[in-house]
């Protein structure tokens, strides 16, 4: 039985190597933050009406050597959360800066944010409010709920866009996906070509397996290991086929959380009987 | 800690969560409304879209191409920005082009969706976001010209690793002066 410390260590150690990795990516791409990069502040902060954006700070912060500093201080954070203990005011201290160091930096991600950075954004939030060293048990596990909820809703509200899609369900999209070089390969690309009905099996197994993931927390622990397996699997394949690496962290940081509260149902249902 | 103060904690807490997840379910699917005024007021961009590939998936690689007029008015050849090198081995665990080129494809793709609401005046895309973000970085570039006076950026699609279909235009910018120094990127 997995405790609620023990939960959101795991949770922070795979969490913690996605952002550890991320930044390093960042760090060696603040050219974006230039005056001249793609992401600049000085054209992004136009997105913003109120002038409360436009001020010296964001200026400073969202340059390419304030992003160089956010990014170290991020670095330093997520290695020293893995010797503090959970709750006591130095993590908190470490989670707040963190939280505070990746939150502000979303002002500047207008373009180019993806899956990986939301769910992380709902993980420190969680972390900020529901690791605070004057909470209990119960406020605890509510913040592991939370992380399940928009977990197991990802899937399902990705499994659902894909069943009302026509490139889905006749089975080409996977194919088409791997045909481009942005998120494809060749060497798959090559093997799926002319295979109708590989793709669609592919097609309709990612549909199938993400519609149906929120029943996980409803299934006996062996089972709820199998589809939590699944998703582990499909993370790295997405990975290795699309370079999609910071995916497989930041969703692998909830399934600790899925397998808590698939846990607890399973203790209710026992009560409830 | 006060009981009173961890129960009201919790309620709090729960009314936090519950109304995440409602706004999350309301911007998921279909632009609506409700839904674009949320993501407006999003500054922390808390609100996730969980859609991922769907309901239509990107079956394409964009490019992004620049060329330049001298003072002589002679227009030099295009010249592609590189946004889809070949990924090396260990991109599962380390890729650092993925953050430019998401960023370069998200501007690309906003370009796209604001075409149609642009038609009855065209110049008008010029003055959005992804434009100025695609002409700052484009007019940046390096070419070793130093008579250039003025640049013109191009975006196309391609049906990627098929490579006996061509490419086909996005986006044709007007040549746009060269004001500002040149950075190497």
């Amino acid at each position: 039985m997995l405790t609620t410390e023990l939960t959101y260590y795991s949770i922070v150690l795979f969490f913690s190597i996605g952002l550890f990795i991320s930044s390093m990516e960042f760090l060696v791409s603040t050219q974006l933050f230039a005056p001249y990069g793609l992401n600049t502040w000085d054209i992004i902060q136009l997105r913003w009406s109120s002038g409360m954006m436009h001020n010296k700070l964001f200026a400073h912060l969202f340059s390419a050597n304030g992003m160089k500093a956010i990014l170290v201080v991020r670095m330093l954070l997520v290695v020293s959360l893995q010797f503090l203990t959970i709750r006591s005011v130095p993590w908190m201290a470490a989670v707040f800066a963190l939280a505070g160091s990746y939150l502000i930096t979303n002002i500047n991600s207008f373009y180019g944010s993806d899956g990986s950075d939301q769910m992380n954004n709902i993980i420190l939030v969680v972390l900020v409010i529901c690791t605070m060293s004057f909470v209990d048990q119960a406020v605890m596990s509510i913040g592991l709920f939370f992380i399940t909820a928009q977990a197991c809703f990802s899937y399902f509200a990705a499994g659902v866009s894909k069943l009302v899609s026509p490139k889905w369900r006749d089975g080409t999209a996977v194919t088409d996906i791997f045909r481009t070089r942005t998120y494809g390969s060749q060497l798959v690309y090559n093997y799926l070509r002319g295979k109708t009905k590989l793709g669609y099996f592919l097609c309709w197994s990612v549909i199938t397996m993400e519609v149906i993931f929120p029943i996980v927390l409803f299934l006996p622990a062996h089972w709820a290991i199998f589809i939590i397996a699944w998703g582990a699997i499909f993370h790295l394949l997405n990975a290795v086929i699309m370079g999609l690496n910071s995916f497989l962290w930041a969703f692998l940081a909830t399934y600790p959380a899925i397998f808590f509260t698939n846990q607890q149902i399973e203790l209710w249902l026992l009560k409830w009987n | 800690m006060d009981n009173s103060f961890l129960f009201f904690y919790k309620a709090i807490l729960i009314i936090v969560f519950v109304s995440w997840m409602i706004l999350t379910a309301i911007c998921q699917f279909k632009k609506n409304r409700l839904s674009q005024w949320i993501k407006a007021h999003d500054v922390l961009t808390l609100i996730p879209l969980w859609t991922f590939f769907a309901p239509n998936p990107g079956t394409k690689d964009y490019h992004l191409l620049y060329r330049e007029k001298d003072d002589k008015g002679t227009r030099s050849d295009w010249f592609e920005v590189e946004m889809n090198a070949g990924r090396s081995f260990w991109s599962f665990l380390w890729n650092p082009a993925k953050r430019r080129n998401k960023i370069l494809s998200d501007v690309i793709q906003s370009l796209i969706d604001i075409m149609p609401e642009v038609k009855t005046n065209p110049n008008s895309i010029m003055v959005t976001l992804s434009y100025l973000l695609v002409l700052n970085f484009v007019g940046s570039l390096d070419n070793n010209s130093s008579d250039s006076i003025s640049r013109q950026f191009m975006l196309a699609e391609s049906e990627g690793f098929v490579e006996n279909v061509h490419p086909a235009l996005i986006l044709l910018s007007p040549e746009h002066p060269v004001t500002r120094s040149i950075n190497t990127i």
